[in-house]
């Protein structure tokens, strides 16, 4: 009790010792609203400067959905290189359930999502992805993620890539 | 080709984005080749990964995907590359407030903006010398204390401007320039963006941008007592309305004896101490006024807020005299003994 006593007193006197000051008003306002340092600089033309913004993007539409009934995350479109045709269901549906990180979601599904890990030029198809490699994911019945430094990424397949299968 | 770290992105792991309900994406997009690359979002402290930036530029972006209903947000993004300007932004208020930067519509912020790789030179073209820094302003939709960054940025600025000088420049703006009917309740977000001069050849130009959140200045009233008032029984029940009090803000009914609110010393009636993320409003109700004021006299109620921008008064204060008449019981007794002596 004492002590509230004492920071009341406190609070009091700390009162005490400002200035009130009166509330800033519309014409104040406006005032040093006038005031923008943008308008000294050069000032671009009407259509003189060509900017491009980030007008309705989505990452979502620019991505495959992968779900397992329960979770979903998403890849960007072209990291699937490899899809058999049983596991079609898996990709693409209406997300629905929980979103994870791409990481997470390959954990708790790599009974079927696996990965294969493409260089930059692999990606960017500068370079051919081995056909070896391309034959050994047709062999199995998972979904194949192409992936740079554990993240997922687009591949563009080289022109000499025919054994791959696209989805 | 050379190899960056994307370090950019990484301060813009907004409260929102590390919300549970709420899971982040970086996004690379080679502009040159199309290639796309989801970069791996590692904890705060971590080191993330190399990434290969190219002659063209590279696109990172930072999303933020909600869990209901799979809405998507992009936060952020930067164009980086090899032959393009590089360019950053900060805007610095008054207001130490972390991790987004918040000021109030009145109060002065600055932009400091550091560019390099400009060039200078008699008939170089603007893609080369200039970069074009861009002013948004986009007011809270009613109800609301968020707008989506992307739609703000999307839409013609407020301001552009070309600056063409490599290293910092710093823009200090006496008060935010968001308006309304009465500017001074006017709050929102101001987006500050740099942009590359397109050559023709960009898909996207956004080299750096920063925002700041805007709150109005507070208001109130007081309700239940005029000024100039004489009152000469009960002090009345008072009913404070509070409105778009600041984030951090300390509030009080105080009460001065006499007629002036600075000099004199004052006493605190009733508080309210805010420290929230967004402003808000509220009534508050006084009812044992007439206790705290037991002798007669002339008062001034002032409705005060504490901020770091100073001690403000909410609305005009209102000044009383209390000139109570003799209770019944006392007024009979002092008949009967004026009764008696005159008798």
């Amino acid at each position: 009790m004492k002590t509230a006593i004492f920071l009341w007193f406190l609070a009091g006197h700390a009162l005490a010792s400002q200035p009130v000051l009166v509330r800033v008003n519309a014409l104040t306002l406006t005032n040093l609203q006038a005031r923008d340092p943008m308008i000294n600089l050069v000032n671009p033309l009407a259509g003189e400067s060509k900017v491009v913004r980030p007008a309705k993007q989505s990452i979502i539409s620019t991505s495959t959905i992968l779900h397992d009934g329960a979770q979903w995350t998403l890849v960007p479109k072209d990291a699937v290189v490899f899809l058999p045709p049983a596991m079609k269901s898996k990709v693409n549906a209406r997300p629905v359930g929980s979103l994870m990180p791409w990481a997470e979601f390959l954990t708790k599904n790599q009974a079927w999502i696996t990965t294969s890990d493409v260089t930059f030029d692999q990606a960017a198809g500068n370079e051919e992805i081995p056909a070896a490699r391309a034959k050994a994911w047709a062999q199995q019945d998972k979904i194949v993620v192409a992936v740079h430094h554990g993240g997922p990424i687009s591949v563009r397949l080289a022109e000499s890539s025919p054994t791959l299968t696209k989805r | 080709m050379k190899r960056l770290m994307p370090l950019l992105l990484i301060g813009a792991l907004t409260a929102a984005a590390r919300a549970e309900s709420q899971v982040p994406f970086i996004r690379q997009q080679q502009q040159t080749t199309g290639v796309v690359w989801d970069m791996p979002v590692v904890p705060a402290g971590e080191e993330p990964p190399a990434l290969l930036v190219d002659g063209g530029g590279t696109l990172f972006q930072f999303w933020s995907i909600g869990q209901d209903g799979a809405k998507d947000r992009l936060l952020d993004q930067k164009l980086i590359g090899a032959y393009l300007p590089t360019a950053g932004l900060k805007v610095g208020t008054l207001d130490p407030y972390k991790p987004v930067a918040r000021t109030r519509i009145d109060q002065p912020f600055t932009v400091e903006i550091n560019l390099g790789g400009l060039l200078t030179g008699d008939g170089l073209p603007k893609s080369v010398t200039s970069v074009v820094l861009e002013r948004h302003i986009a007011p809270f939709p009613h109800g609301e204390t968020a707008v989506d960054p992307a739609a703000v940025i999307s839409g013609i600025p407020y301001r552009s401007a070309y600056i063409s000088t490599n290293g910092k420049t710093v823009l200090k703006f006496p008060a935010s320039a968001l308006t309304a009917a009465d500017p001074t309740t006017a709050s929102g977000v101001e987006h500050f963006v740099i942009h590359a001069v397109s050559d023709g050849s960009l898909t996207q130009t956004q080299l750096a941008s920063g925002f700041v959140q805007v709150w109005p200045i507070a208001s109130g009233a007081i309700k239940g007592i005029s000024n100039h008032a004489t009152l000469h029984d009960q002090i009345p029940d008072l009913e404070l309305v509070l409105t778009d009090l600041y984030p951090r803000s300390d509030t009080y009914l105080m009460v001065f004896e006499g007629t002036q609110v600075n000099g004199v010393e004052g006493t605190p009636l009733k508080s309210f101490p805010m420290n929230r993320e967004t402003c808000e409003s509220h009534v508050l109700e006084v009812t044992d006024l007439d206790s705290q004021l037991p002798e007669d006299g002339t008062y001034t109620l002032a409705l005060i807020s504490d901020t770091l921008y100073g001690r403000e008064l909410l609305c005009d204060p209102v000044t009383f005299s209390v000139e109570r008449r003799p209770a019944a019981s006392s007024m009979q007794a002092s008949l009967s003994h004026e009764d008696h002596f005159y008798h």
